[in-house]
């Protein structure tokens, strides 16, 4: 369902992603990983139209997306959560989630300026759709805090259900278990495999802890210096030479 | 969240309104008091507007007195300046009728003139972020302001290639001298028919996709992209339709004051709805109107007491006082 | 890449066309006049322009209090130029010229100290605000007449009138093939050259220079490097100021006149819309962007007085929108 062809990204000479390939299948949930500097956030910020590319080619479904701006390519289904969570801190939970659903609005200008029909009853399908996602999540409880008072644990979760909001076909998520111990790592990987089954989604994840990547992922694509240096199952890049190379003293980070 | 009722406000104004119209009727209250009414429903609707694209859209514009300018002036060429180039018009403003008809199509066209420079400044300007955009709409009011004082050449230019009739209009704007004569249209009704109307009309949008869109903007430009929110455009939005609200504030100011200048849009007047802005606190629309209100009874009551002068003390006075002490101002967000 | 060279060979094609379409219409002398008073007009907005751009390059802050401090420099020098004529002191210029200088550093880091060092971890428009409210304060304040304030505000301001500026050096004229020039221009601009030369010395090659940029380039990394980021901040106020205080001085001596204490307010913008032009944070961009400013606005002015004042601000819309990191500012990656 993704397509990316020989991607190129430089910044004032150096290349942050370079040749870069990448297919990937409907449902499945594949995995980023590789040392800091590797070049997989400006991935997800080139897949998802904060940069554009120097050169290659993204598609979605066979439609190209490559250098569109970042709101129409939410529109043709890819949505994302940030590394560090970017949320709308003096907004409420609830708001939060309404502003995913922001493609889903219809409505014109002057209908909400007239009060009409379709607009009370767009929003009221709106507010309906965030209970719904509140409670699917068990975040009710939270719906009138403001975003930024929510605990760490609670702001990530936030933050894919946002991007859910926006009723995507691809979910990158930049880092979902990060600051998070074993018991929440656990809950969080869980969490991500429900959430693929539930929406339909294909799932694209960049992540540190290697215990949620082997745990979750049926493919893993490891990146170093903005080249990509192996692919496959999860079992084969464990015993990769290569793998191991890039993180220094990686092998107990890999066991 | 608790939402404060926008309805009392609106019962409190049409209450005083009425109060005050049927007092005057009998001679009871002073011109002066409704003059008073008349400014703070002004101030609302300038501060109100100024809070779409600071407080809710968080684009930080501080050439209001611009776009204020330019309602002013393009309502007054309607209501003052055609009639005298053209006395076929004057008619018009005799019978009360035609009169009404005549003052609020000048004020929708104030307010459009306004909107769509807003509209074209915002398409060019709005990329810029931050302190950047600060200055340019800054240096955009002084360049309204300075246009309308080089009027006077551009009669004379007008004139020199023949077209009499456009350069007498122009001339008869003033330019540096001011323009004077204005009728005195703004009342009562106007004042606070308009008021509540742009209030409902804000508050109405802030509670919509519109308004969250606003707001993503402000919070975080990037994570709104990525939830399909076109920021440009919205942003423009904000921009034209601050603008907008603006000009139709500006043309309403020029019919109560009956005369205005160039200078008194410089950007002193600017400051002063950022300093009612501030003290409401951004993005709070009841905080825009108790600042409002609050701000030009102060103003008032300096000038009873013959210390007007200090006004330009006290303002940017309250404005360090506010942003060390209370940086979100007196009332919280609406959304 | 090209764009941007595009931009710059179209921004020097313009400068070029105007320049020669005004040369070729009123005659090399009068244009070779013009420029020489506006290079003098431009050596004192340069010096302006060299605290906003080291301010801006250090805080990330439009100092808009800048313009008021130049003003204070200017009424200082006058007061203290009165006083010492009137007992018959030599030396006057100098004297009234370092009280001038201290005057606005104190001032200067006064300003940083109580409105602008609580607000550093606040969002920076918090700052900006601040900075206009301080601004607006200082020439709203010191223009308020002395005789309607009770006792201890009536010595602290200077009041709305005229004042004429005491005579510090006798004027000479010299005129050399129809150009004429004065000696107090002369000297005005020998000090702003050297005084740049001074400063490029000490921002490039002495370990509190090197500190300033380090602290501009990377905060935290800086702090770590065991740099006492406060001082260094007061520090660059205190240069910033002390510039502004010699620009002051020679404002007075040149047009003899204080108006009121609103006269920071146009040279304050002309001074920022120079540094802006130059690439604001940038040291030798706000020298180039100062005497490119003065020269424009004189030749403006010239033309028509209306125009001067426009011209300034089209400049710098023009500026943001072709070229926002301006004449010699690196343009920057916005991190996403």
């Amino acid at each position: 369902m993704l397509r990316i062809d020989h991607l190129y990204k430089s910044f004032g000479g150096i290349s942050a992603v370079k040749d870069f390939n990448l297919h990937i299948k409907k449902g499945v949930i594949f995995s980023i990983i590789g040392p800091n500097g590797a070049g997989k956030t400006t991935l997800f910020n080139l897949i998802t139209g904060l940069y554009s590319p120097d050169r290659g080619d993204i598609q979605l479904e066979g439609r190209d997306v490559t250098g569109l701006p970042p709101h129409l390519i939410a529109k043709m289904g890819i949505s994302r959560t940030f590394q560090n969570i970017r949320l709308f801190e003096n907004l409420t939970v609830l708001d939060n989630i309404r502003v995913g659903f922001h493609l889903k609005q219809n409505y014109r200008l002057s209908g909400v300026i007239l009060n009409s029909k379709a607009y009370k009853k767009e929003e009221e399908e709106i507010k309906e759709r965030t209970h719904y996602l509140l409670k699917g999540f068990k975040m009710e409880g939270y719906q009138d805090n403001l975003a930024s008072s929510l605990p760490y644990g609670e702001q990530r979760k936030l933050e894919i259900i946002r991007a859910l909001a926006t009723n995507p076909k691809l979910l990158l998520l930049d880092e979902p278990g990060a600051g998070m111990n074993h018991k929440e790592q656990e809950e969080i990987t869980n969490f991500i495999r429900w959430i693929r089954d539930e929406f339909e989604l294909t799932i694209l994840l960049i992540e540190h802890q290697m215990k949620v990547v082997m745990n979750i992922s049926e493919k893993v694509i490891v990146m170093d210096f903005g080249e990509t240096i192996a692919m496959g199952k999860p079992q084969e890049i464990q015993n990769n030479p290569r793998v191991i190379e890039a993180y220094l003293g990686g092998e107990e980070c890999l066991k | 969240m608790k939402r404060f009722d926008y309805k009392w406000f609106y019962g409190t104004l049409i209450l005083s309104g009425l109060i005050l119209w049927i007092l005057n009727r009998y001679n009871l209250a002073k011109a002066y008091y409704i003059q008073i009414y008349l400014l703070i429903s002004i101030n609302i609707i300038l501060t109100t507007s100024l809070n779409v694209i600071n407080g809710l859209c968080g684009q930080f514009s501080i050439g209001h007195a611009g776009f204020m300018a330019i309602g002013a002036y393009s309502s007054a060429l309607f209501t003052t300046v055609l009639p005298k180039v053209c006395p076929s018009l004057s008619p018009l403003l005799l019978n009360p009728l035609s009169k009404i008809l005549f003052f609020l199509f000048a004020l929708i066209i104030g307010g459009f003139v306004a909107g769509f420079v807003g509209y074209l400044i915002g398409k060019s300007v709005l990329r810029l972020k931050g302190d950047y955009l600060a200055i340019v709409t800054l240096a955009f009011g002084e360049v309204v302001r300075t246009s309308i004082r080089l009027t006077d050449e551009l009669a004379g230019f007008l004139d020199g290639i023949g077209w009499r009739v456009l350069g007498g209009i122009v001339l008869a704007l003033g330019g540096p001298r001011g323009l004077g004569g204005i009728p005195n249209l703004t009342n009562i009704f106007w004042a606070c028919g308009f008021t509540i109307m742009i209030v409902a009309l804000i508050t109405r949008l802030i509670h919509s996709s519109y308004g969250r869109a606003w707001v993503a903007i402000r919070e975080d430009e990037i994570a709104a992209s990525v939830m399909g929110i076109d920021t440009t455009r919205f942003k423009i939005l904000a921009f034209s339709l601050s603008s907008l609200l603006a000009g139709l504030g500006g043309g309403l100011y020029a019919h109560l004051l009956m005369f205005i200048h160039p200078d008194s849009f410089s950007f002193i007047k600017s400051i002063e709805y950022l300093v009612y802005l501030y003290l409401g606190g951004m993005g709070s629309i009841m905080g825009s109107i108790i600042s409002a209100t609050t701000l030009t009874f102060l103003l008032e009551f300096l000038r009873i007491i013959q210390l007007q002068q200090w006004r330009l003390v006290i303002y940017p006075l309250i404005l360090i006082i506010f942003m060390l002490t209370r940086p979100g101002g007196l009332f919280r967000k609406d959304l | 890449m090209s764009r941007r060279r595009l931009n710059h060979l179209l921004f020097i094609a313009l400068l070029i066309t105007g320049l020669s379409f005004y040369v070729s219409s009123f005659g090399l002398i009068v244009s070779s006049q013009q420029i020489i008073n506006g290079i003098q007009k431009g050596s004192m907005y340069a010096l302006i322009a060299l605290g906003y751009t080291m301010v801006y390059g250090i805080i990330r802050l439009i100092n808009f209090a800048h313009g008021d401090i130049f003003m204070i420099g200017v009424y200082l020098s006058c007061f203290t130029g009165e006083l010492l004529i009137k007992r018959g002191i030599s030396g006057a210029f100098l004297l009234s010229m370092l009280v001038a200088i201290s005057g606005c550093v104190l001032l200067g880091v006064a300003i940083e100290r109580v409105a602008y060092r609580p607000l550093r971890d606040k969002p920076r428009l918090t700052m900006l605000i601040t900075a206009l409210g301080v601004s607006l304060f200082l020439g709203n304040f010191l223009s308020l007449s002395p005789h309607q304030l009770p006792f201890p505000l009536k010595y602290l301001v200077f009041g709305p009138e005229f004042r004429s500026f005491p005579i510090l050096i006798e004027e000479k004229t010299y005129e050399i093939w129809g150009v004429i020039l004065n000696n107090i221009k002369l000297i005005n601009l020998g000090i702003a050259l050297l005084l740049m030369i001074v400063l490029e010395y000490i921002v490039k090659y002495t370990l509190l220079g090197k500190a300033m940029r380090a602290t501009a380039f990377n905060k935290e990394v800086a702090l770590l490097m065991g740099i006492d980021i406060n001082r260094i901040i007061t520090f660059t106020f205190a240069l910033g100021a002390g510039l502004a205080g010699v620009a002051g001085i020679m404002y007075g001596t040149t047009y003899g006149v204080l108006q009121s204490p609103y006269l920071g307010l146009w040279p304050g913008i002309v001074a920022f819309v120079a540094a802006v032009l130059g690439g604001i944070g940038n040291i030798p961009g706000a020298m180039v962007g100062g005497f490119l400013m003065g020269t424009i606005e004189t030749i403006a002015t010239s033309i028509n007085s209306s125009l001067g004042y426009g011209v300034t601000f089209l400049v710098l819309i023009l500026v943001l929108l072709i070229k926002p990191q301006g004449l010699l500012g690196k343009p920057t990656v916005e991190k996403a």
